[in-house]
């Protein structure tokens, strides 16, 4: 491709007008089931990249600008989905009460199945108790309870005990008690949830 | 117009930043788009779905994978879902299972139907690639983003049945270059049960 990419996906476009314009129509192919098929089918494997570019440039063209109403509209959406994607980066307790909330799940329902007293997943909900004060058996049935991904949960959790970055070492942290015991906590868990040092065990 | 992939990562981070450019640079082209496969339905209906699919876009955001697809085209296959739905074809329903979906985790078929799925999309991209660039442009138009003949005719300022016709005769080809690849023999274009 010796012209510039945008030069090239014109020429395509262009190519592609050309042989339809030169296409007969006197000798139409006759009933194609297969094309007729194709037509209801999920998308085929990924084209490469020049088509899907030429795809793109084609449908965006003639695009018209959101009106202002539409426009706020899709931002307090995307801002909401934003928010919700935080949530994966953060820690344990906000992760786990946003699966069960935007699950509709209650927090009675959760709590039986993870065999923790109600108010007690309240106050691990909210931080005002630490995961570490729980049997690591009981954290990871919590985890469960909400189909939390094991790998996101664990992460999420390193996050909670204050050992991340994961595996990096705080200068004197490291060699104090509470931060082996919250690292040996953090490996029950990974171990329970069938992971290897927080890795995803394959 | 690819997304950018410091943009990207802000999304991915959550970071509020990204929503607006997000929304300038993607959203218009998605709502003409939705116009255009769902041509019955007003603009308002047709906004608040494309509000949905950028959404539920952002959601999954973990599950793009650019060597599969650009931006534009992920956000539209959310389109045609969300689409779907509207029309009752699909169920609408979140479930707690949907959430972990959104998971950076997500998504693991079982490893045979993987495998074999995985083998029928190589070859499906090789015979693909094999094909004209303008055969692989119309049927990429036709089947991947489900445009009408009348829109892929608008688009390119042809006539509608001269565009029936070539899309028809890029699909035979397909079929041809298709028959004889043997990961392709379960799937129906790659079989000759429709001569």
């Amino acid at each position: 491709m010796s012209e510039s990419p945008e030069t090239y996906l014109a020429d395509l476009i262009a190519r592609l007008r050309d042989e339809i314009n030169a296409e007969s129509t006197e000798t139409v192919p006759g009933i194609d089931p297969v094309a007729e098929n194709l037509e209801g089918s999920p998308a085929l494997a990924p084209f490469g990249p020049i088509i899907l570019a030429t795809v793109d440039e084609l449908l965006g063209r003639d695009a018209v600008p959101l009106s202002v109403p539409a426009r706020q509209a899709m931002l307090a959406a995307v801002s909401s989905a934003l928010d919700a994607r935080r949530v994966w980066s953060g820690p344990l307790e906000p992760l786990l009460y946003e699966l069960r909330v935007a699950a509709s799940v209650g927090r009675d329902d959760v709590a039986a199945r993870a065999g923790i007293p109600s108010e007690e997943l309240q106050q691990l909900e909210t931080g005002r108790v630490r995961l570490s004060d729980r049997q690591p058996k009981e954290i990871v049935a919590w985890i469960k309870a909400v189909k939390a991904p094991a790998q996101a949960a664990a992460d999420a959790l390193a996050m909670s005990l204050g050992l991340r970055p994961v595996g990096s070492t705080f200068a004197g942290l490291a060699d104090s008690k509470e931060y082996k015991e919250d690292e040996n906590f953090w490996l029950e868990v990974c171990k329970l949830l069938g992971l290897s040092g927080g890795q995803t065990a394959d | 117009m690819e997304i950018d992939q410091n943009l990207l990562e802000a999304a991915q981070e959550g970071d509020p930043a990204a929503g607006p450019m997000l929304v300038s640079q993607f959203a218009p082209a998605l709502v003409t788009y939705l116009q255009v496969i769902a041509p019955s339905r007003g603009l308002a209906d047709v906004e608040e779905l494309a509000q949905i699919a950028i959404e539920r876009a952002v959601a999954r955001l973990p599950q793009f994978d650019p060597t599969r697809a650009t931006f534009a085209g992920w956000l539209r296959g959310f389109a045609r879902t969300v689409l779907l739905e509207a029309a009752g074809t699909r169920p609408a329903t979140i479930s707690i299972d949907d959430l972990a979906l959104a998971s950076p985790e997500s998504e693991r078929p079982a490893e045979s139907d993987e495998a074999a799925e995985s083998a029928a999309s190589e070859a499906l991209t090789t015979v693909l690639a094999g094909l004209g660039e303008t055969d692989q442009l119309i049927i990429a138009l036709r089947i991947n983003e489900q445009l009408p003949y009348e829109a892929i005719a608008q688009k390119l300022g042809v006539a509608v049945g001269a565009c029936r016709v070539r899309y028809l005769r890029a699909v035979r080809r397909l079929r041809e270059s298709a028959q004889d690849v043997p990961a392709l023999r379960g799937h129906w274009f790659g079989s000759a049960d429709h001569e």
